[in-house]
């Protein structure tokens, strides 16, 4: 057995076990998405991240060794593990719109959590699938909308007006107007609705509606 | 004597600013706003009718409901579409939570502190907060959120409301009873300052707001002395006029007529024609209606009766209400343009709508009157009056007591500047 300090808090864990295992034992928490306790502990991730003595490590591969100072969250960790988030969306295929994941998404939960804006309002709603109001003709701003409503408004079978601002990701603008909204909703009531709330639109959003939708916006 | 006092008003809805000269026996009041310009005429037009709500239900977060529904209702009418008797019912139940809801706020954190009350005093805030929660929940199943309402859109509601939920807002207004009976006697014990209403002209929507179903235009609007029937002509009765070295519009009844209107306007008109009422609620009306004409400070009296009357009547409504026949109907492909109008009863008074259409049905032109354009030339013309009867006594020739006073009187109208939306900011 080996002593080590959590938060500060002192407790004994086996030699054997990994830095994941020790916070977990002292009752604090740490994110996680890549690991899978007793299968899968390769650190690709990098959500887990935590510092001992000082150095930032991956919880879920770091062994524990005797005076072990761990920390388990600090601004600097929350900064690192919002990175590390943003990057793995950044090479995610975001089409929440016909994901097959029903709302069960680890990277929608560890998004609102950590505070990153990439992931659509479709991610939330219950109607995603035949019910789609844009599968229906409805301008809804779900696809281009933040997270972390709850779909209330679609929810309740009126769309999504873009209360929350616009994802910032030119990938999922594209996506979402060619793939999605171009074969089912009138792109000019699409256009109007996107300056309900999100009258100025940076440049490249800008011009990628103006391109889709071949009308002056 | 010679007194200017500019006042900004605190505890009111929005910023404004209270300018009295007293020269002599000469009294001048101005009553401005001092919020900036939010132009939401322009913001809608170019849009698609089923934006419009949307739209404007964010005049005011405190009336959201009242906007949403004017709105709707004017655009229903454009475009000659007819909701069913129980959509209309829903649209009126979310207005009136929001009505009583306003009223209670208002009492008990805006005015209730200029008769002494602290809103330290734990027992009565946590009243006022116990009921503020039912109606935010109450609100929330009914209309899809607590503010800024996304259920019913103009056709009819989005989603079928189910008999357990309007069971679930039965038994929520059900907790309330008792605490509402509270605050009624704690508002009903303030002795009120004397002051006699200069300009007893008292307009509201008729049988307003025990009325279940909203009339669908034309519609007609009781006065004091006449009675109107509004459609297009409402510009003819409500006239906007722009006043010298002030932007903001004041709202004259026939261009000429200084009138009021909300919640004692509603219940001065209501005992003309209102039916269904309990005897106890008949009884508390006729008891201070003498009032109610008398004194524009016993808007205050007026709010939590009419508070007492709105709760009865929505647990009268909601429970015989079937919305089993929950219908939404689209407008047709064939429209050739053509123009609507709403008028609802706003908790602060009448809120006219009024929108015009192209053929691809969009909106060309808008129009907003809100209940605080009308009632504001009353509340100059009222402060003239107080200041001139606290000048007669000699503690009346105190400036603090004068701005007290003056203060209190504008806080018991509730007038609400955001919702004004066509008041801008003036240079002096």
């Amino acid at each position: 057995m080996v002593k080590v300090y959590v938060n500060n808090n002192e407790v004994e864990v086996s030699q054997d076990a990994l830095v994941i295992d020790a916070v977990e034992k002292a009752g604090y928490e740490v994110p996680t998405l890549c690991y899978l306790k007793g299968l899968f502990n390769e650190a690709t991730c990098r959500i887990c991240v935590v510092k001992v003595n000082g150095k930032v490590v991956p919880s879920c591969r770091f062994p524990v060794f005797e005076g072990a100072r761990i920390i388990v969250d600090d601004s600097e960790l929350r900064r690192l593990r919002r990175v590390n988030l943003e990057l793995l969306l950044a090479t995610h295929e975001i089409k929440c719109w016909s994901c097959v994941r029903k709302g069960m998404c680890e990277l929608l939960s560890l998004s609102k959590r950590l505070g990153v804006e990439g992931i659509p309002v479709c991610s939330e709603c219950p109607l995603r699938g035949r019910s789609c109001l844009v599968l229906k003709g409805f301008p809804c701003l779900g696809p281009l909308t933040v997270a972390g409503c709850d779909a209330e408004c679609p929810r309740r079978g009126s769309p999504c007006i873009g209360c929350r601002g616009y994802i910032m990701s030119e990938d999922v603008w594209v996506r979402a107007l060619e793939e999605f909204y171009k074969d089912n909703v009138s792109l000019n009531e699409l256009k109007s609705l996107i300056s309900f709330f999100w009258s100025y639109l940076p440049q490249n959003l800008y011009r990628l509606v103006r391109e889709v939708s071949n009308v002056e916006y | 004597m010679s007194i200017k006092l500019t006042s900004e008003v605190v505890r009111v809805a929005g910023e404004s600013e209270i300018l009295v000269s007293i020269d002599g026996e000469r009294v001048k009041v101005e009553y401005d706003s001092l919020a900036s310009p939010r132009s939401f005429e322009s913001l809608v037009t170019g849009r698609k009718y089923w934006e419009v709500p949307y739209v404007v239900s964010r005049v005011c977060g405190v009336c959201s409901h009242a906007h949403f529904w004017a709105s709707n209702l004017a655009i229903e009418l454009a475009l000659g579409i007819k909701v069913d008797e129980a959509t209309s019912t829903l649209r009126d139940v979310c207005n009136k939570l929001q009505i009583l809801q306003n009223h209670v706020i208002h009492l008990g954190f805006l005015v209730l502190p200029d008769y002494g009350y602290s809103v330290g005093n734990d027992k009565y805030v946590s009243t006022l907060l116990k009921v503020n929660r039912v109606v935010n929940e109450a609100l929330r199943l009914l209309g899809g959120r607590l503010t800024n309402p996304n259920v019913y859109v103009p056709g009819g509601f989005t989603e079928d409301l189910k008999q357990p939920v309007i069971k679930r807002v039965v038994n929520l207004l059900g907790s309330v009873g008792n605490d509402l009976r509270e605050l009624a006697n704690i508002i009903l014990s303030i002795e009120l300052p004397e002051l006699e209403d200069p300009s007893p002209e008292y307009v509201s929507l008729r049988n307003s707001p025990s009325v279940t179903v909203p009339v669908e235009g034309p519609y007609i609007i009781d006065s004091s002395k006449n009675t109107y029937t509004v459609y297009e002509n409402y510009r003819e009765i409500f006239v906007e006029r722009y006043l010298d070295l002030s932007t903001s519009k004041k709202c004259l009844m026939n261009g000429e007529k200084v009138f009021h209107t909300g919640a004692r306007a509603r219940l001065i008109n209501y005992l003309k024609g209102g039916s269904g009422l309990s005897s106890e609620l008949r009884y508390l009306i006729a008891r201070y209606e003498p009032l109610f004409k008398k004194n524009p400070f016993s808007n205050i009296y007026a709010k939590i009766i009419e508070s007492l009357l709105i709760y009865e009547n929505l647990l009268q409504t909601l429970s015989s209400l079937d919305t089993g026949k929950l219908s939404r109907v689209r407008p047709g492909n064939s429209f050739s343009g053509g123009f609507g109008v709403g008028v609802v009863e706003a908790p602060r008074g009448l809120l006219i709508h009024y929108y015009e259409l192209n053929p691809e049905m969009r909106v060309i032109k808008a129009d907003i009157i809100t209940p605080t354009v009308m009632f504001s030339k009353h509340i100059e013309v009222s402060s003239e009056a107080l200041i001139k009867g606290l000048l007669a006594s000699e503690e009346g020739r105190d400036e603090s007591l004068v701005k007290r006073f003056v203060e209190a009187l504008v806080r018991a109208y509730d007038p609400c500047i955001p919702c004004a939306v066509h008041v801008i900011k003036m240079k002096r």
